[in-house]
Parts: C-alpha cells; structure tokens; sequence
C-alpha cells in the first residue's frame, strides 16, 4: 500500500468513524448493513 | 451509541453478521462465559467492513461440558472443524481454536478458544455488556482492543480496526489503559 493510499484509507476511516459519532445509529448502521448483508446471507 | 456505566446501548439496525453472533451466542451463553474479541468488535461498533470469522474466548471447561455446549449448538450450526468431541476437545486444549458457521455454510464462521493468555483472561474479566436492542453481548474492553491490534497484530486492517475504535470511542476511553494493556500484551508477545 502506497503512502498516499494508506492517508486516503486512515482519513476514510476517521471520516466515517466522525459520521458514526455524529448521527443517530439506526442512520450509520442501516449503511453498514446494505454493505455487509450484501456480502453475507 | 450510549454510554452508560455499566454498560454501551447500541441502537442498530442489525446486520447478517450480528445475526449470526446474537444467534450462537444465545446458545453459547446457557453453557458458559464468553468474550468476543478482534474484527468483529470492530464492526459491531460500525466498522465499514466484513470478516469471514468471529472470534471469541471461553474459559477452559472439561470434556463433558464442551461436549454439552457441542450438543446445543449442533441444533442450528455444524463445527467446520469435523472429528469426533475428542479431537474437538484435543483441538482446543492444544492451544488451537474450533470454528463453527450456518448449517450448509463455511463462511463466515465462528472461531472459539480456551483463555489462555494473559490478554486473554484480561478480556474476560473486563468484559464489556453491549446491549443490542433486547440482547446483550460481552466484548473485550476496547482499550485492550486498540493495544492489541496496534502492538501486537499491526496489519494495515488491524491499524485501520484500532484506528475506528479511537475515533468512535474518542472522550470514553482512556489513554492509562491502553498504555497499561499495552505493557499487557507486548509482555507476552
């Protein structure tokens, strides 16, 4: 992983983490959920 | 997300792969304490990403009461790790782990393991009460958590999973403790 892919990922991470502190759970994880279960049955 | 003293409230929606935990560890829990550590403590508290496997730590228990749990689970899930409850058994005394997933299923699975390390007996005993909805879960203490993946296991993965707890957690961890966990696991490294 290059340097400037590793800052992209570490400022998406703390931008969702923001995201996630910020609004109410039902709002993130209803995103999280549309990602994992389209992964997982 | 609510902090509460003796407990975190999650208000999710839940997820195929909470499901899967809230439902093994429904009959998990009839049978024997439990930690859920690693990945899956992680994603539970939001993080944008899925793992094949959950992990977990039960105390050490005895032939017969592995083999009762064994029976209770063998009711909606299959042990991927096949053999008789002896080689189950031998599997886990040996420091190894037995997984299980879904009937008709591989991935994900759950992992489970004897306590054995120091971290390990940590987790359980500073276990945390997550309350999902009407269910409650145990999960390792999150600073132990963050010390864990940054120390010890350090993959980008495990540096972005320690990274997520930071910021969510941000204002209700504390900073001791992870340099304490720290100390903790490179110790036994």
């Amino acid at each position: 992983m290059t340097k400037e892919n590793s800052q992209d990922r570490e400022w998406m991470v703390r931008h969702w983490a923001k995201f996630i502190r910020e609004h109410p759970d039902k709002e993130w994880s209803k995103q999280q959920k549309e990602l994992i279960n389209s992964l997982i049955s | 997300m609510e902090f509460k003293k003796d407990k975190i409230v999650l208000d999710k929606v839940i997820n195929n792969l909470d499901k899967l935990v809230l439902d093994f560890v429904r009959i998990l829990e009839k049978k024997t304490d439990y930690v859920l550590v690693s990945g899956y403590v992680s994603i539970l508290f939001g993080r944008s990403r899925i793992s094949e496997d959950i992990d977990m730590f039960v105390p050490k228990m005895k032939k017969p009461g592995f083999a009762s749990l064994n029976k209770s689970l063998a009711k909606e899930f299959w042990c991927i790790n096949g053999g008789d409850i002896q080689e189950l058994f031998d599997l886990l005394l040996k420091k190894h782990s037995v997984r299980y997933a879904r009937k008709g299923q591989v991935i994900p699975n759950i992992e489970v393991k004897f306590a054995r390390e120091p971290s390990d007996f940590e987790s359980l005993r500073g276990k945390i009460k997550v309350e999902v909805g009407k269910r409650n879960l145990f999960v390792s203490p999150i600073e132990l958590q963050i010390a864990y993946k940054e120390k010890i296991l350090k993959s980008p993965k495990d540096r972005e999973d320690a990274l997520h707890l930071r910021e969510v957690f941000k204002g209700n961890i504390s900073g001791e403790k992870i340099k304490y966990y720290e100390r903790l696991v490179m110790r036994h490294d």
